[in-house]
């Protein structure tokens, strides 16, 4: 989970994080608010039960009042007991439309009003009867009119069928009130459940700014910082890479004059000289050379400190290279009488790697060979597969290098005694542009050596190629 | 006897150079910059041109570009001689039909003469 969110951008984890937010936010509301309305129906529908109940008890409340007034004139004959009677009968009919408008939506109590307005009609009718025999024949005929029975009967039949109607509404009623406690439960678990998810969403999402956004913006800000700064540095790089550059063209070109006219001198363009003269010229030409090899080689160091050569890999024959290096060494070899021997493992690959490293690698090595092997000594080159690097090797049966001064052997400007007497011309360069540039493209140096013994000389380039680098300069 | 066109700001080295190749039996002419070099050869077609890459006003780019525009400079032999030599200086050189590119400091005259002699023939 936590390597999925880091792939994702600030951006795309913002949206997503916006997303389920909204989506959250609508879910739990769209809940309350849907419970909140069922609350709103219930609740009308329960008020409107107990109205329904209110209004049936005052339409048995207005008959039980037409009654009593019926009575009281009966046994008095007095008009002024007929109040509750008018009062009763006024209010029935308000009564009845207003349980008629009650019960629309309910066909039996709709039913049940029809049969009752039936009763209360005809119980009116018998009122009216008795209270019409008071008036015009007197007490006794009323009197005899209701011991017959029949306005009793229709009272009780009213009172049955409102107490009917009376549990029809409670019935109703119930199921209504058990509704509303179901929905007022489902409402608060909907509030809870919503307050945890949106407490843990709250969690969730403070996790992951403060583990993923803060970390990625600051990252980010950092990578920012990072990549101005390096911007700088190529920047100075650059700049001290072409003071070197140009400073050494300016030293190589009286030195191009020198080697040119010593040149010409020596090949007799403008008349003989005797040996005297050669040697001095001679002398003149190697120090000239010397000083050109060693512009270079700074150069060359310059470059590998500023970290700005190029590193160009290309699918090259290592065995061709080796062979025209040691070409190049001929005339040396052949002063020498050296021995040399080669040994190319079979099946050599073409390997990725730069050329004009690679040239540096084995001029470096062979050269070092030649200068500091004695006549009539062996220099062999091997180079083959030990997986997963391909190592060349350049033994020799020379000077070797002192145990004292092992260590330093790849360090800038060094050069040991015995080596010094032997080529005073070295730079003490050239192991250390090798050694920086091959550990710098994936390759490993090192050696083996004894004095007086002889040396040899390991380098080790992936056999999957050299690692390319862009820089703004190639090594010379 | 063939006809060579050196050009070469430093005048020490081009004096060296063209006596060389006068003692070497050329017709040696000279330019110290790039329009004087692209005047001179577009005036006498030698048969060779030696031009150096950095010179005052107009360099050695400068002159191979405007050679190149020429009819009979578009196939004239050029080798392009520079103590500045980074990769994408040849690069472009040899993008512009130079027939090889000569470190300076690394090359005796004598060996330069044999490097022309070789195109040349």
């Amino acid at each position: 989970m936590d390597s999925f969110i880091k792939k994702l951008s600030v951006k795309t984890l913002n949206s997503t994080l916006i997303f389920i937010i909204v989506f959250v936010f609508l879910t739990v509301s769209s809940a309350c608010y849907y419970s909140l309305r069922r609350i709103d129906t219930d609740e009308f529908w329960e008020i409107h039960s107990y109205q329904v109940s209110e209004n049936i008890n005052i339409l048995l409340l207005n008959m039980e009042d037409m009654e009593t007034g019926q009575r009281g004139y009966i046994i008095t004959g007095h008009q002024n007991f007929l109040e509750p009677y008018d009062a009763g009968y006024n209010n029935i009919t308000n009564t009845f439309s207003i349980l008629q408008k009650l019960t629309i939506d309910n066909p039996v109590q709709q039913n049940n009003l029809i049969t009752l307005k039936v009763l209360i009609d005809e119980k009116v009718t018998e009122l009216k009867d008795s209270m019409s025999l008071r008036t015009n024949i007197g007490f006794d005929a009323a009197k005899d009119h209701i011991l017959i029975g029949n306005g009793k009967k229709k009272m009780d039949s009213i009172r049955v069928l409102i107490a009917k109607m009376q549990t029809e509404e409670s019935r109703l009623l119930k199921i209504r009130t058990e509704d509303l406690t179901k929905i007022n439960k489902i409402t608060e678990l909907i509030i809870i459940i919503g307050s945890i998810i949106g407490f843990l969403f709250y969690l969730l999402v403070n996790y992951i700014i403060n583990n993923f956004v803060i970390g990625k913006i600051v990252k980010k800000s950092l990578f920012d910082k990072e990549q101005q700064a390096n911007k700088e540095l190529q920047s100075i790089n650059l700049a001290k890479d072409e003071f070197v550059s140009i400073a050494s063209h300016q030293l190589r070109t009286p030195l191009t004059a020198l080697k040119g006219y010593t040149g010409m001198l020596l090949d007799g363009d403008v008349g003989s000289i005797n040996e005297k003269q050669r040697e001095y010229l001679s002398e003149i030409k190697n120090a000239n050379d010397r000083m050109i090899k060693l512009i270079t080689s700074l150069l060359n160091v310059s470059r590998v400190d500023l970290g700005v050569f190029t590193v160009d890999p290309e699918l090259i024959n290592f065995e061709e290279i080796s062979q025209s290096v040691l070409k190049e060494l001929e005339s040396s070899i052949k002063d020498k009488k050296l021995h040399i021997k080669t040994n190319f493992e079979k099946n050599i690959p073409l390997l990725s790697a730069d050329p004009k490293i690679v040239r540096m690698v084995f001029q470096n090595l062979l050269s070092n060979a030649v200068k500091y092997t004695p006549p009539e000594g062996s220099i062999s080159l091997n180079i083959k597969k030990e997986y997963p690097d391909l190592v060349i090797s350049v033994k020799d049966t020379g000077y070797g290098i002192p145990e004292a001064v092992k260590l330093k052997i790849f360090t800038k400007l060094f050069r040991s005694d015995n080596a010094r007497i032997k080529d005073p011309n070295g730079t003490g360069l050239g192991l250390y542009i090798i050694k920086a540039t091959i550990e710098q493209t994936g390759g490993k140096i090192w050696f083996d050596s004894k004095e007086n013994k002889g040396s040899t000389f390991y380098v080790s380039i992936p056999l999957d190629g050299m690692k390319k680098k862009e820089g703004f300069k190639r090594l010379e | 006897m063939k006809k060579i066109l050196i050009i070469e700001d430093e005048i020490p080295i081009l004096n060296g150079i063209c006596d060389k190749f006068t003692h070497e039996g050329f017709s040696v002419s000279r330019a110290e910059n790039g329009q004087q070099g692209l005047d001179k050869a577009l005036k006498e077609h030698p048969d060779f041109i030696i031009v150096d890459n950095l010179m005052p006003d107009t360099d050695g780019f400068y002159f191979l570009e405007n050679i190149r525009k020429d009819e009979w400079g578009k196939s004239v032999k050029v080798i392009m001689w520079s103590n500045s030599h980074d990769y994408n200086t040849i690069d472009q050189a040899k993008k512009l039909g130079i027939v090889d590119f000569m470190v300076k400091s690394e090359w005796e005259y004598r060996d330069v003469v044999k490097e022309v002699n070789k195109f040349i023939n």
